[in-house]
C-alpha cells in the first residue's frame, strides 16, 4: 500500500518471465519506477504517458509508456493522486482525461442508484397494494359459505368469553336489535346467518366471527346508556361480517399461499391453521382500514334501521370518560380500535351523511335486558 | 512450505508440507490426511479480515470458517483435496491479486489474505458463477480448484471464456457478459448462449468442464428415489 511516496502494483513488460512480476512503484524526478523482487527497476517516463483504469473492480491505474509493451499498474489508494502530483503539467492532460472520465462515471451511478431508489420505492408501495388488492380479489370470489365455515371453527371462542346469558329479557333485545339492523342491509348481505350471543363477562366488548355468528358482552350492555349505543356497537360488528374483514384479515395475517389457497377453493389448509390454535386474535384484530370502514358502513346501517346514528360517536367518548382506575378491563374496546380521538371526529364528520329511517321500535326494553345481566 | 500435486488430474491430492511452525490456510472440509505433528485451528479470521471477512466469504460460496493447519514440525505434511472430482493449481503469487470464483479457492499460504469482491449484478446474473468472488491478494502460495482439469491462457487483448469456465483471473483484466456469436439468435441455437470476454492483460485460469452442465446431463440418468 501507499507508504509515502511506495505503493504496491505490478508491471508488464516483455523482458520479464511469464511478461508480468509484482513490484513496488515509486515516484521519481522524470519517471515512474517499478522494481520487482528480483532487483531489477523499470521505469517509464513523465512524458508522453497514458492514463488508464480498468480490471475487474475497474479501478486498477495503468500507466502506459510511448513505446509499446510496458505497463506500470497498482490499485493502490492514492496511487491516482501521486501519478498528478509527481508527474506535474507533464501529465495534467492525461490525468485530466482519466478523472473526467470516473466523474462521468460517478454521475452515472449516481443516477442509476437515483433510479433504482426510485424504482425500489416504487415497488415498496406498490406491492403491498398489490397484495391487497389480491387478498381482496381471492376473498370477494369466495362463496358466503367459507366465512360460516370459519365462522364455525371459531365458535368455541364465544363460549369461552364467558357464561351465555339466558335470560330471555338480554338475549331476545339483543336479537331483535340485529334483526333491526339485518332488515335494512341489501339482499345479498342479508344471507349471513346473523345471531347475537349475549355473554357475561366485565369487558366492554363485542366481536363478530365470519359468517356472522356475534357476541355481546354484559359489560357492555351495563355501561351503554340506551339501546341505540347497543345497537351502535352491533351495526358496526354485522359491517365487519358484511364486508368479510375476518377472512380478509385472516388470509393477509397467513400469507399469500393461503389466500391462493382460498382462491382455488382449497378451504383446508386454512382450516387447518384455525383449528391447530389460531385463536380470535386471528380473525379479530382487524386493521385500522377495517375498522374505519365498519364505523362509516355501521353508522349509515344505524341510522337506516332508524336508530340514532350520533350514538355511534357517543358511545365512544362515553368509553373515553371510563376511568381507568374505576374499571381496569372497561378499555378493552379502546385498546383493541386505536387513535380514539381521530375515530370520534370521524364519525362526527359522517354524522350529516347519514340517512334516518323511521323510528325503530323494540318489543324488548333496553332497561330490562340491561337489569337482566349481572355486574354492576 | 513445499507443495506437491499427487493424482493430477482428475483427482488430484495437493500434498502441503510445513515447515516447523510454519502454517496453511485452508477450505473447511478439504483435509484429507496429516502428520500427527500438524495442529488444527478453526478460526473466521484470515490474514488481516475478521469476522466480517468470514460473513462476505459466505456469500461468495466458501465457508464462513477457514482452517489454520500448522506443523510443530520440521516437515509436517496436510494433504487436501477438493470436494469434486477436480484438478487443483499451484500458483505462487508475489503481490498483486488473484480473484477466484466463488467455491474454488482451496488453500493459501498465510502471507495471502483472502477477502470477497462483488462480481458485478450483470456479471453475477449472466456468467453462471457467484454473485461474489474471493479476492486473494498479498505474497505466497495459492491453491485453487476445478472442476475437470485446469489450464492458464495469458490474456493480452481480450479472450473469451464460456460461462461456467472460469476459475480465476488476475486482477488487471476485466470482464463483460457477450454473446458468442454475431446474433443473439446465432449464439442461443448454437448453445452458447453468453460467454465471458476479458479484456486487458493478465491470466485467466479455466476449467475443462461445467459443474451444472455436468449435473444436467448425469441428472435424467440417476433412477429416482423410492
Amino acid at each position: 500500500m501507499g507508504e509515502a511516496e511506495q505503493f504496491d502494483g505490478g508491471i508488464f513488460d516483455a523482458s520479464l518471465e511469464g511478461g508480468r512480476a509484482a513490484a513496488v512503484i515509486r515516484f521519481r524526478t522524470g519517471c515512474v519506477e517499478a522494481r520487482v523482487a528480483s532487483g531489477p527497476c523499470y521505469e517509464l517516463p513523465y512524458a508522453g504517458l497514458r492514463i488508464e483504469l480498468g480490471g475487474h473492480s475497474g479501478r486498477v491505474v495503468f500507466l502506459r509508456g510511448a513505446a509499446e509493451g510496458r505497463v506500470i499498474f497498482s490499485e493502490a489508494k492514492g496511487f491516482l493522486e501521486a501519478v498528478r502530483e509527481r508527474g506535474g503539467m507533464t501529465v495534467e492532460a492525461a490525468h485530466e482525461a482519466v478523472t473526467s472520465g470516473i466523474n462521468r462515471d460517478r454521475r452515472r451511478g449516481r443516477g442509476l442508484w437515483l433510479i433504482a431508489a426510485v424504482v425500489l420505492a416504487g415497488l415498496v408501495w406498490l406491492i403491498p397494494l398489490g397484495l391487497r388488492a389480491g387478498v381482496d380479489g381471492a376473498v370477494a370470489s369466495m362463496p358466503k359459505s367459507v366465512d360460516a365455515q370459519l365462522g364455525e371453527l371459531a365458535a368455541m371462542e364465544i363460549s369461552r368469553t364467558g357464561p351465555t346469558v339466558d335470560d330471555p329479557r338480554a338475549a331476545a333485545f339483543a336479537q331483535e336489535v340485529v334483526d333491526k339492523l339485518v332488515a335494512v342491509l341489501p339482499p345479498e348481505e342479508r344471507e349471513y346467518a346473523f345471531k347475537i350471543t349475549v355473554v357475561e363477562n366485565a369487558q366492554v366488548n363485542a366481536f363478530a366471527l365470519p359468517g356472522g355468528r356475534m357476541a355481546l358482552l354484559t359489560g357492555l350492555l351495563k355501561r351503554a346508556d340506551n339501546a341505540d349505543m347497543v345497537a351502535a356497537v352491533i351495526a358496526h360488528e354485522i359491517s365487519h361480517v358484511t364486508k368479510r374483514h375476518g377472512l380478509r384479515h385472516m388470509v393477509r395475517s397467513l400469507g399469500v399461499v393461503a389466500g391462493l389457497q382460498l382462491l382455488l377453493g382449497d378451504v383446508s389448509g386454512v382450516a387447518a391453521v384455525l383449528a391447530q390454535g389460531a385463536t380470535l386474535a386471528v380473525i379479530t384484530n382487524y386493521s385500522r382500514d377495517h375498522e374505519s370502514e365498519a364505523d362509516a358502513v355501521g353508522m349509515q346501517m344505524l341510522a337506516k334501521a332508524g336508530f340514532d346514528p350520533a350514538a355511534m360517536p357517543a358511545f365512544f367518548e362515553k368509553l373515553k370518560s371510563l376511568d381507568a382506575s374505576e374499571m381496569p378491563k372497561g378499555l378493552e374496546w379502546i385498546s383493541t380500535h386505536p387513535d380514539h380521538d381521530s375515530r370520534i371526529a370521524a364519525l362526527r364528520a359522517l354524522l350529516p351523511t347519514a340517512e334516518r329511517g323511521k323510528a325503530a321500535v323494540l318489543k324488548n326494553s333496553f332497561a330490562e335486558a340491561k337489569a337482566a345481566v349481572k355486574g354492576d | 512450505m513445499q507443495i506437491e500435486l499427487l493424482c493430477r488430474t482428475a483427482s488430484t491430492v495437493a500434498k502441503v508440507t510445513l515447515g516447523a511452525g510454519e502454517s496453511v490456510t485452508c477450505e473447511v472440509g478439504s483435509m484429507v490426511a496429516m502428520s500427527p505433528q500438524v495442529v488444527v485451528e478453526t478460526t473466521s479470521k484470515s490474514r488481516g479480515g475478521g469476522m466480517m471477512a468470514g460473513i462476505r466469504r459466505a456469500f461468495s460460496g466458501e465457508s464462513f470458517f477457514l482452517n489454520h493447519f500448522t506443523s510443530r514440525v520440521e516437515g509436517g505434511a496436510v494433504y487436501i483435496a477438493p470436494t469434486q472430482l477436480a484438478d487443483v493449481y499451484h500458483h505462487t503469487l508475489r503481490g498483486g491479486t488473484v480473484v477466484v470464483q466463488g467455491s474454488s479457492w482451496l488453500a493459501s499460504s498465510t502471507g495471502i489474505e483472502i477477502d470477497t469482491t462483488f462480481a458485478g449484478l450483470g456479471n453475477a446474473l449472466f456468467s453462471g458463477e457467484s454473485m461474489f468472488w474471493v479476492k486473494c491478494s498479498g505474497t505466497g502460495d495459492l491453491l485453487f480448484n476445478s472442476f475437470g482439469a485446469i489450464y492458464p491462457v495469458d490474456v493480452e487483448g481480450s479472450y473469451i471464456v464460456d460461462t461456467g469456465h472460469i476459475v480465476a483471473f488476475e486482477e488487471t483484466l476485466s470482464f463483460e457478459m457477450t454473446k458468442a456469436a454475431s446474433s443473439f439468435i446465432g449464439s442461443f441455437l448454437g448453445g452458447e448462449g453468453l460467454v465471458c470476454r476479458f479484456n486487458g492483460r493478465g491470466r485467466v485460469w479455466v476449467q475443462s468442464h461445467h459443474p451444472d452442465a455436468f449435473g444436467r446431463s448425469v441428472g435424467p440418468l440417476l433412477l429416482p428415489r423410492d
